[in-house]
C-alpha cells in the first residue's frame, strides 16, 4: 500500500515537472542554436553558443546589467525582509484595534494597479531630483505589503509561550525579536527572501520610468531591448534571457536547504 | 506596584508601535499619497495634458463602455477558473512533497519552482509555438485522432481563453507551493507524533491538524493569488494580445492601452484603475468572510 | 548570527556604494562606464574641445540600435558642436516612457531628441502640447516626400524631422511564381482579384502566398493609403461604414482567411519563421521587412519586389506606406536649439548621411534630394542584381499622402474588436456601424 502511494506521488510529480522544466530545457537548447533555426523550431542542440554569448555580450551591455540588477536585488531584499517582519511580527504580538485598521489600509495599497501610481510617483521622485538614482527604486520597495502580510500570517504559527517566557527571563522586546522569532522562523524567511528577490529582479515598469540612462537599466529591460528589435536574433535574446533567469534558480538553491528543515515526522 | 506595570504596558504599546512603523511610513508615502493623487487624476477628463476637472463623469463613462464590461467579464473569469485549480494543486503538490521518505524531493521541488523563474518573453514564445495550428498539441491530437482539423488554440475565443489558463496554472503554481510547503514545515513535528500515538490516521491528521494551521496561509495565497489575476496583464499581452478581437482582454491591458497605446486619457483609466480596486478589495472582503466560516 | 551580521554588512556596502555611484551619476558624470570607450570618449572630447568651447551632450531615446541608434551615430559624426547619448529601450518601452515623462509635466531630466513611430504622431501632438518644437524655421519641409509632411504636422505647424520611410512594396520569391506559371512581368502593378488568383496557382504546387494572422489588421494600412484614405477623416471621425476601402480590404482579409493557400502565423516569431523557412511566396510589408527577408541568406537572389496590388475602389494606386518614423525635439529640453541645428545639418540637409544609412543598412530616408546618391543606384544580388533602392525611391515620391489623424489606434482596436464576428460570417455593414460606437466611446475626452 506504502509503496503504491510513494508511486503514485512520483508519477503525479514527475508528469508534473517535466511539463515545469520543459520550456526551460527548450530555452538551454535554443541558446545554442542561431536565431533562424530558433523561429522554425528546431529542438536540438546546434553549435551556435559560443557565437551567441560574443555576439550578445557585445550588443548589450549585460554584464553591467546583471550587476545592477544584483545590487539592487540584495539590497531591496534585505532590508525589505527585515522592515517588512518586523511589522508583521507587530501585528500579530501587539494586537490592536488600531493596528488591525492600519493592516487592512498597507493591505490594501497592494490591490490598486501599479499603472494608477506612476505618473504621481514620477512626479514625486522628479521634485526631490532622484529620477535615474537607484533610491527611486529601492525606496518604494521596501514597504512590500505582500512581504507585510506574508510574515503576519506565518506569525500566526509561531508559539507565544516562547515570547511570554523570554519576557520572564527578562529579554527586551526588540532582543525576542531578533534573537529568538528570526532564528526560529527561519524557513519563513528563506521564502520570504526568495519571493523578495524575485520580485525585485523582475520588477520592470517602475525601472523602465525612473532610469534614464542605459548605464543603470536593469537587466530585464536590457534584456527586453534585445527582443525589441524588428529583427531580433533570438539566438542574442536567449543568452539575456538565460543569464536573467539563472539568479533566481541559485537563490532557490541556495535557500532551498531552509525548507528542508523542520521534518514533519512520520505522517504515515 | 502599578506604576511600574503601567510603565512596562505602555512602554510594551510603543515598542509595538515602533515596530511597524517603518513599513507602515513607506507603504504610505510610495503607495498611498500616488493612490490619492490618481483619484484626483480620475476625477479629470481630456486628452493627454489636457486635463479638466470634470467630477465622476469618468465613472459614468465606464457604464456605457463596452469594452471595459467585456474586460471585467474576462479577468473574473480567469479568477474564478484558474484560482481555485492553481490553489488546489500547489497544495497537493506541497503535501507530496513534505514526505520525507520521498526521494528526490530536491529535484521535484526544483522543477515545479522553475516556471516561475522562467522568463515571459522566452516560454511565451514556447508556448505559441507548441500551440501553433502546426504545432505540437495540435500534431499530436490529429495522430492521436482525438480531432480531424487543428484547433486553432489562440485565433478561437474560447482556446485562446483556455491557453491563457492554462499559461497561468503552469507559470504560478510552483510559487504557491513553496508558501505551502514553507508553512508546513513551521508545523512543530511533534504534534504529529502525539496525534499518531493517539492512533489518528494519516488522512486524518491531514484533515485536522495540517489544514486548520494551514488556514492563514490558504487566506494570504488566495488573496495574493485573486490580486495578481484580477491585474492580469503580462500572460494576456504576450501570449494571445488580448485577442480574437477582445475576446481575452483584461482590465490591465485595457488600462495601459488607455494610457499609453491610444491618445492617452489618463482620468479615465485612473478611474478603472479605481474600480479594480474596489472589486477587488470587496472580494478579499467576501473571502475573508468565508474562510471566518470555515 | 555571525552569518547574519555578514549578510548586513554586505548590504551596507553595496548600499553604500551604490548611492554613492547615483550621486555621481545625478552630477551628470558618466565616470563609470566601462574601460575603453570612456577613454575614447575623453580622446574625442578632447578634440572636440580644442577646436570648440563645448560639446553639448544631447541626449536621444529610441528603439533599436542597431538600426536608429546607428542612424544617430553616422549623423553624429558629421555634426561638430554636439555628442549623441542613444537612451536604447524597447519600442513600446520608449513609447510608454515619453508619454509619462510628458504627462507628469516635469521639465527636468528631459531628453533632447525622441523618435516616435509616425502613426503615433499626431496623438503626442494633440495630447501634449508645447512639448514639442515646432520646425517649420528650422527645416524645409518640401525637401521631403510630401505624404510625410502631413504626417508630422499638427493644425498648420510642422513639428518633427522626418526619418524613415515604410514605402511598401510587394516582396516575392521569383522561383515560387515561375513554378505557378507566372512572370515577373505578370507580377507587376496587380489588382487583388489578380493576387488572390495567383494564391490559388501557388497552392496547386504546395507553396503558400503569404502569411496571414487573423487577430492582426495593420495590412489594412497599406490598403487604405494606397486608396488615398484612411480609418478616420480630417475631423476625426470615424470613416467605417461609408468607407468603399475599408469594405474591400475587410472582403480581401475574409477571403484570405478563408482560403487554403495562407500561412498562418500570429505572432511576429511566426512570421519571420515562414519567411526564413521558405514557406511563403509573398510579403506585402513597408520596405523594412528587406533586412527580415534577408536573414535568410539561403535564398539570396531568388527574391524581388514589385509594386503592392491596387484595390479596385476609385482612386486606387499601387503605392503605399507601413510605418516609418521621425525625430522630434522637446522643447522644454536643456538644449533644444542644438538638437534642433543638428537634426537640420544631418537629417534634413545631407545627402552623404542617407548614403550612407542606405549602403550600411537599408535604412532608406525620405529626404528627396538624396534620391541621386550612388546608393540608390546599387544594385542588390539578394534581389537578383534589381536596383532596388531606386525603384523604392520611385515609389517613395508617389505614396498617397493621407491624413491619419489621431486615432489611428483606436479605429484599429474597434474594427479588431468585430472582425472575429465577421470572419464568422456577421454582415460587415452592422459590424462596422458597433465599430463605429465603439470607436466613439474610445475616442471620447
Amino acid at each position: 500500500m506504502k509503496k503504491i502511494n510513494y508511486g503514485i506521488k512520483h508519477i503525479v510529480l514527475s508528469v508534473v515537472s517535466f511539463i515545469s522544466i520543459f520550456p526551460f530545457i527548450w530555452m538551454l537548447i535554443s541558446i545554442t542554436n542561431y536565431s533562424k533555426d530558433i523561429t522554425m523550431g528546431k529542438l536540438t542542440f546546434g553549435y551556435a553558443l559560443i557565437d551567441n554569448v560574443t555576439k550578445a555580450f557585445a550588443t548589450a551591455d549585460i554584464g553591467r546589467a546583471f550587476w545592477n540588477s544584483t545590487q539592487l536585488a540584495v539590497v531591496i531584499t534585505i532590508t525589505s525582509l527585515i522592515v517588512c517582519s518586523l511589522a508583521g511580527y507587530a501585528f500579530v504580538i501587539f494586537p490592536s484595534k488600531g493596528k488591525n485598521i492600519i493592516f487592512m489600509v498597507l493591505i490594501a495599497s497592494m490591490m490598486v494597479p501599479f499603472a494608477a501610481r506612476i505618473i504621481p510617483m514620477f512626479r514625486m521622485f522628479a521634485s526631490v531630483n532622484l529620477l535615474n538614482n537607484y533610491l527611486a527604486i529601492i525606496l518604494p520597495a521596501i514597504g512590500a505589503p505582500f512581504l507585510v502580510f506574508y510574515f503576519k500570517q506565518n506569525t500566526h504559527a509561531f508559539p507565544v509561550e516562547t515570547i511570554q517566557a523570554a519576557r520572564v527571563d527578562g529579554c527586551k522586546e526588540y532582543q525576542i525579536f531578533f534573537k529568538i522569532f528570526m532564528p526560529m522562523m527561519k524557513s519563513t524567511y528563506a521564502s520570504a527572501a526568495i519571493f523578495a528577490f524575485m520580485a525585485s529582479w523582475n520588477n520592470y515598469m517602475w525601472p523602465l520610468i525612473a532610469l534614464q540612462s542605459n548605464q543603470k537599466f536593469t537587466l530585464p529591460l536590457t534584456v527586453s531591448n534585445l527582443a525589441a528589435g524588428f529583427n531580433p536574433d533570438y539566438g542574442i535574446i536567449m543568452v539575456g534571457i538565460v543569464i536573467s533567469t539563472l539568479p533566481t534558480v541559485l537563490v532557490f538553491f541556495l535557500l532551498q536547504r531552509q525548507f528542508v528543515e523542520g521534518v514533519i515526522g512520520s505522517v504515515k | 506596584m502599578v506604576r511600574f506595570q503601567l510603565k512596562t504596558k505602555e512602554k510594551k504599546i510603543l515598542i509595538g508601535w515602533s515596530m511597524i512603523l517603518l513599513a507602515a511610513l513607506f507603504i504610505i508615502v510610495f503607495s498611498y499619497i500616488p493612490m490619492v493623487q490618481a483619484f484626483f487624476l480620475s476625477l479629470k477628463t481630456g486628452k493627454g495634458a489636457n486635463l479638466t476637472f470634470d467630477g465622476f463623469s469618468n465613472y459614468k463613462r465606464m457604464l456605457g463602455d463596452a469594452t471595459f464590461w467585456v474586460t471585467i467579464k474576462n479577468t473574473l473569469f480567469y479568477a474564478i477558473v484558474q484560482i481555485p485549480v492553481m490553489l488546489f494543486l500547489a497544495l497537493l503538490l506541497a503535501t507530496f512533497l513534505n514526505d520525507p521518505g520521498l526521494k528526490g524531493r530536491g529535484i521535484y521541488r526544483t522543477c515545479i519552482f522553475l516556471p516561475c523563474v522562467t522568463s515571459l518573453v522566452s516560454y511565451a514564445i514556447l508556448f505559441k509555438n507548441i500551440f501553433a495550428v502546426d504545432g505540437l498539441v495540435n500534431n499530436l491530437l490529429i495522430s492521436l485522432q482525438v480531432i480531424d482539423s487543428p484547433i486553432g488554440f489562440v485565433t478561437d475565443a474560447f482556446w485562446a481563453r483556455v491557453i491563457i489558463i492554462i499559461a497561468l496554472v503552469w507559470r504560478h503554481t510552483g510559487y504557491y507551493m513553496i508558501f505551502y510547503l514553507s508553512a508546513m514545515q513551521n508545523i512543530d513535528g511533534s504534534i504529529y507524533e502525539a496525534a499518531q500515538l493517539d492512533g489518528c490516521s494519516g488522512r486524518q491528521q491531514f484533515l485536522k491538524i495540517t489544514v486548520p494551521m494551514l488556514k492563514p496561509i490558504v487566506f494570504l495565497t488566495s488573496v495574493m493569488a485573486l490580486n495578481s489575476t484580477l491585474q492580469l496583464f503580462d500572460e494576456v499581452v504576450n501570449l494571445t494580445n488580448g485577442g480574437p478581437g477582445n475576446a481575452t482582454r483584461t482590465i490591465s491591458e485595457y488600462i495601459y492601452d488607455l494610457s499609453f497605446n491610444y491618445v492617452p486619457s489618463y482620468g479615465y483609466s485612473a478611474a478603472i484603475s479605481y474600480v479594480v480596486f474596489l472589486i477587488v478589495v470587496v472580494l478579499t472582503l467576501v473571502q475573508k468572510g468565508v474562510m471566518k466560516e470555515r | 548570527m555571525r552569518r547574519k551580521s555578514w549578510v548586513l554588512f554586505f548590504a551596507l556596502v553595496l548600499s553604500v556604494s551604490m548611492i554613492a555611484g547615483c550621486s555621481r551619476g545625478v552630477e551628470g558624470d558618466d565616470t563609470d562606464v566601462t574601460g575603453d570607450s570612456s577613454s575614447e570618449q575623453d580622446a574625442k572630447d578632447q578634440v572636440q574641445n580644442e577646436e570648440q568651447e563645448d560639446a553639448v551632450e544631447l541626449t536621444v531615446w529610441g528603439w533599436d540600435a542597431a538600426f536608429n541608434g546607428l542612424a544617430m551615430e553616422e549623423a553624429d559624426k558629421l555634426y561638430e558642436g554636439a555628442k549623441i547619448n542613444f537612451v536604447e529601450m524597447g519600442k513600446a518601452d520608449c513609447l510608454q516612457k515619453i508619454h509619462t515623462t510628458l504627462a507628469s509635466g516635469v521639465t527636468t531630466d528631459l531628453p533632447d531628441i525622441v523618435i516616435i513611430s509616425d502613426l503615433a504622431v499626431q496623438g503626442y501632438l494633440m495630447a501634449y502640447p508645447g512639448a514639442f518644437k515646432p520646425m517649420d524655421a528650422v527645416i524645409d519641409y518640401d525637401t521631403f516626400a510630401k505624404y510625410k509632411k502631413d504626417m508630422l504636422s499638427y493644425e498648420g505647424v510642422g513639428y518633427g524631422v522626418p526619418f524613415d520611410t515604410g514605402v511598401a512594396g510587394l516582396f516575392y520569391r521569383t522561383d515560387y511564381i515561375e513554378e505557378a506559371g507566372y512572370t515577373q512581368e505578370q507580377m507587376q502593378d496587380l489588382t487583388w482579384d489578380e493576387y488572390l488568383a495567383l494564391g490559388e496557382k501557388l497552392a496547386e504546387n504546395g507553396k503558400l502566398l503569404q502569411t496571414y494572422n487573423s487577430n492582426d489588421i495593420s495590412e489594412f494600412q497599406i490598403m487604405l493609403q494606397s486608396a488615398g484614405t484612411w480609418y478616420t477623416d480630417s475631423s476625426g471621425q470615424a470613416n467605417f461604414s461609408e468607407n468603399a476601402a475599408l469594405k474591400e480590404s475587410i472582403d480581401i482579409f475574409k477571403r484570405l482567411n478563408d482560403s487554403g493557400f495562407v500561412k498562418i502565423a500570429s505572432d511576429w516569431t511566426g512570421f519571420t519563421g515562414a519567411i526564413n523557412g521558405g514557406e511563403v511566396a509573398c510579403v506585402i510589408r513597408g520596405s523594412w521587412i528587406s533586412s527580415v527577408i534577408k536573414a535568410g541568406e539561403d535564398q539570396s537572389g531568388l527574391w524581388k519586389v514589385a509594386p503592392i496590388p491596387r484595390l479596385s475602389v476609385e482612386g486606387a494606386t499601387n503605392k503605399s506606406n507601413q510605418g516609418g518614423s521621425s525625430w522630434f525635439v522637446l522643447a522644454d529640453s536643456k538644449n533644444a536649439d542644438v538638437a534642433a541645428d543638428f537634426l537640420k545639418n544631418t537629417f534634413a540637409s545631407s545627402n552623404e548621411l542617407y548614403n550612407t544609412l542606405l549602403t550600411e543598412k537599408n535604412i532608406m530616408g525620405t529626404y528627396l534630394p538624396a534620391a541621386t546618391v550612388e546608393a540608390y543606384g546599387a544594385e542588390d544580388p539578394f534581389f537578383g542584381n534589381m536596383k532596388v533602392n531606386q525603384t523604392l525611391a520611385t515609389w517613395l515620391s508617389e505614396i498617397p499622402a493621407v491624413d491619419t489623424g489621431v486615432y489611428t489606434a483606436e479605429a484599429q482596436a474597434a474594427i479588431l474588436a468585430v472582425m472575429p464576428g465577421i470572419l464568422d460570417g456577421d454582415d460587415v455593414q452592422s459590424a462596422l456601424e458597433a465599430a463605429n460606437d465603439q470607436f466613439n466611446q474610445m475616442v471620447q475626452e
